[in-house]
């Protein structure tokens, strides 16, 4: 029993995990690469399942369709905005770090996005009716709902994706070098315009995909995206800050060990492992898990 | 630049608010004016104590309104719970949230100033968690109802602070010392080493500074106002709930702080008398007042991140600009 019981948590943990890493990976793409942090990438994400409830619908509850509309909006809006984001954040001499400009300034947009979506569709937790069906996929006793089946397919063919793109695509290699070496990459000729404004649309193209496949699993309220910030902040920094592959292994390892304490233990522990594993990690190996050399700054 | 004894200047000050906030009980009896009088005064040292931190030591804190909400709810704990004074109440609250915020310093700070800001977001989301889910010792959602109004026992007899008047006038002697004391250490030698680490960290360090321990007491200092400034505010409004964490008043004391001038002090209490009056005169449904608040702040951050305080600077630079010209003519 208690074995069957733990295999099951560990395949929820898996499914979670890979949210997870969806979300984080987006906020170690925007800090390996700009060196920016994002307060609204929890909103980023609760938009995205607010835009869903609203799709969903309007396409007789069609969740691949409204998937691909809702990415795909949010590819499209990630490349128009990103221009203004960053003239918004470009910053003079003597003025305020880029760094900390873009946390005071997306920490406003959260609480705008925040309190915006509340007063349009109010804190009432929302629901989602879906085409998938309800049924689950067993395996002896371990039970996988079509939802989870579905959320864990999705992200990691996201992440074979993004894999691929990073490493063999030239924008993806691109990418890579103005995160390792800004200067070098400024020399041999890359613009450093155009690659941040990729990494803020890939960025903001993974929350989407992050909301969207939350949808047939949770009931949410718009306050969802803060608790999922926390996580992808801890994740992030477990994994060594701008390390995107160190944050997919840490979300994973946190959906798993947060879904065992979460079945053994009380709520409250869960919900800490998080917090205290980043307290552990910045105490025993600050530069993160995963860092290669330690990067002051 | 030419200043008259700016000593002068800042006690003129002083005294005059302090006058200011002894009148106004006379001038209204309205609890209402009361109550926003109160409350300026409170989150004006709240937003100082975020200013220590980030204004002085150049340390983004948002653990501040962590600190805020864990003051509280100790301070609560202690009077319900183990049937202690408001004031053993605040001076535990003060304890632990300076033992906290060594602990999670002393960690963030291993890495960077950047760990540092994430570190302590996450922190106070984590106390917002805690106090919505540990429902033993916090009761949840439903928060601690029904805290007894501040009072001073001589004896047989009890002075007790339950009416807004009475309730003001401790603010106001709440607020006075508290930025008294802050006003000592800020412009101390301890305000201008965390000044100067903040200017260029790596000078400090090659002038033998311990960079990472002055850093750690700018935090448990800031910690420990914010923490005293929740556990009074908590009392006043006789509840404290998992609200108490809420982003909003991260956002207030960001907003005081920007807008009055990172590392000011007399532009900061200004505008934290100003700005906790503002949503009073909006008054507006709560999810607009936030979003203007964000609006607010993004807008401070972009025009001017200088705030009140460098406005100021300009306009006196601008002013003895003329003179230093008509000295090089005269030259």
């Amino acid at each position: 029993m208690s074995y069957e019981f733990l295999l099951q948590l560990i395949v929820n943990g898996i499914v979670v995990g890979l949210i997870y890493g969806l979300i984080a990976t987006g906020l170690a793409l925007l800090f390996g690469i700009l060196h920016i942090v994002n307060f609204a990438h929890g909103e980023m994400v609760m938009l995205a399942m607010y835009a869903m409830a609203v799709v969903v619908p309007l396409l007789g509850g069609s969740y691949m369709a409204s998937f691909a509309i809702i990415v795909i909006a949010a590819a499209l809006l990630g490349w128009l905005v990103s221009g203004g984001l960053l003239a918004a954040l470009s910053s003079k001499p003597g003025q305020m770090a880029i760094f900390e400009k873009s946390l005071l300034l997306t920490l406003g947009l959260s609480i705008i996005l925040l309190n915006g979506v509340q007063y349009i569709f109010t804190a009432t937790p929302m629901m989602v009716t879906t085409d998938i069906p309800t049924g689950a996929f067993t395996f002896g006793t371990v039970r996988l709902s079509y939802g989870h089946a579905i959320a864990g397919a999705i992200a990691i063919v996201i992440f074979a994706g993004l894999y691929l793109f990073l490493t063999r695509s030239n924008s993806g290699r691109a990418l890579r070098a103005v995160a390792q070496n800004r200067e070098a990459a400024l020399m041999i000729g890359l613009d450093p315009e155009k690659v941040a404004r990729r990494a803020i649309t890939l960025s903001i193209v993974l929350c989407a995909v992050g909301g969207a496949v939350l949808i047939p699993l949770y009931v949410f309220q718009p306050i969802v995206g803060q608790a999922l910030l926390l996580k992808a902040f801890a994740i992030v920094i477990i994994g060594g800050m701008g390390n995107v592959l160190g944050a997919a292994v840490v979300a994973l390892g946190l959906g798993v060990l947060e879904s065992v304490v979460g079945g053994f233990a009380n709520i409250v522990w869960q919900n800490a492992i998080a917090f205290l594993g980043m307290i552990l990690v910045l105490l025993i190996r600050p530069q993160g898990l995963f860092a290669l050399a330690m990067r002051k700054g | 630049m030419t200043r008259t004894s700016p000593v002068s200047w800042n006690a003129l000050l002083a005294a005059l608010l302090l006058a200011a906030g002894i009148i106004v009980p006379f001038l209204t009896q309205s609890s209402y004016f009361l109550t926003i009088g109160i409350s300026a005064m409170i989150f004006t040292v709240f937003a100082m104590s975020l200013n220590i931190v980030y204004g002085y030591a150049g340390l983004l804190s948002l653990a501040q309104v962590g600190f805020w909400g864990v003051g509280s709810y100790v301070a609560a704990l202690v009077v319900t719970r183990l049937g202690g004074s408001i004031w053993e109440g605040m001076i535990a609250a003060a304890l632990v949230a300076a033992g906290g915020a060594i602990l999670i310093g002393a960690a963030a700070l291993r890495l960077s100033n950047h760990a540092f800001v994430i570190v302590s977001l996450c922190f106070t989301l984590l106390m917002q968690m805690l106090a919505q889910e540990w429902i033993d010792v916090t009761n949840g959602p439903m928060g601690i109802p029904g805290l007894p109004p501040p009072s001073i026992g001589f004896g047989e007899a009890v002075f007790s602070f339950g009416t807004p008047t009475r309730f003001f006038y401790l603010a106001l002697v709440f607020a006075t010392v508290s930025l008294g004391a802050i006003w000592i250490v800020v412009t101390s030698r301890v305000g201008k080493t965390l000044r100067m680490i903040k200017h260029d960290e790596t000078l400090a360090r090659s002038l033998g500074l311990r960079v990472t321990i002055w850093k750690l007491v700018a935090i448990a200092l800031a910690s420990v106002f914010a923490a005293l400034s929740g556990a009074l505010y908590v009392f006043y409004v006789t509840i404290v709930d998992p609200l108490i964490f809420d982003v909003y008043y991260t956002q207030v004391i960001l907003v005081i702080v920007i807008i009055g001038g990172l590392g000011s002090f007399w532009p900061v209490v200004i505008s934290g008398l100003l700005i906790t009056v503002l949503p009073e005169i909006l008054r507006t449904p709560n999810e607009l007042r936030m979003i203007s608040y964000g609006v607010i702040l993004l807008l401070a951050v972009l025009i001017m991140p200088t705030g009140i305080a460098g406005l100021a600077g300009k306009m006196r630079a601008r002013r003895t600009t003329p003179a230093t010209s008509t000295a090089e003519l005269l030259q």
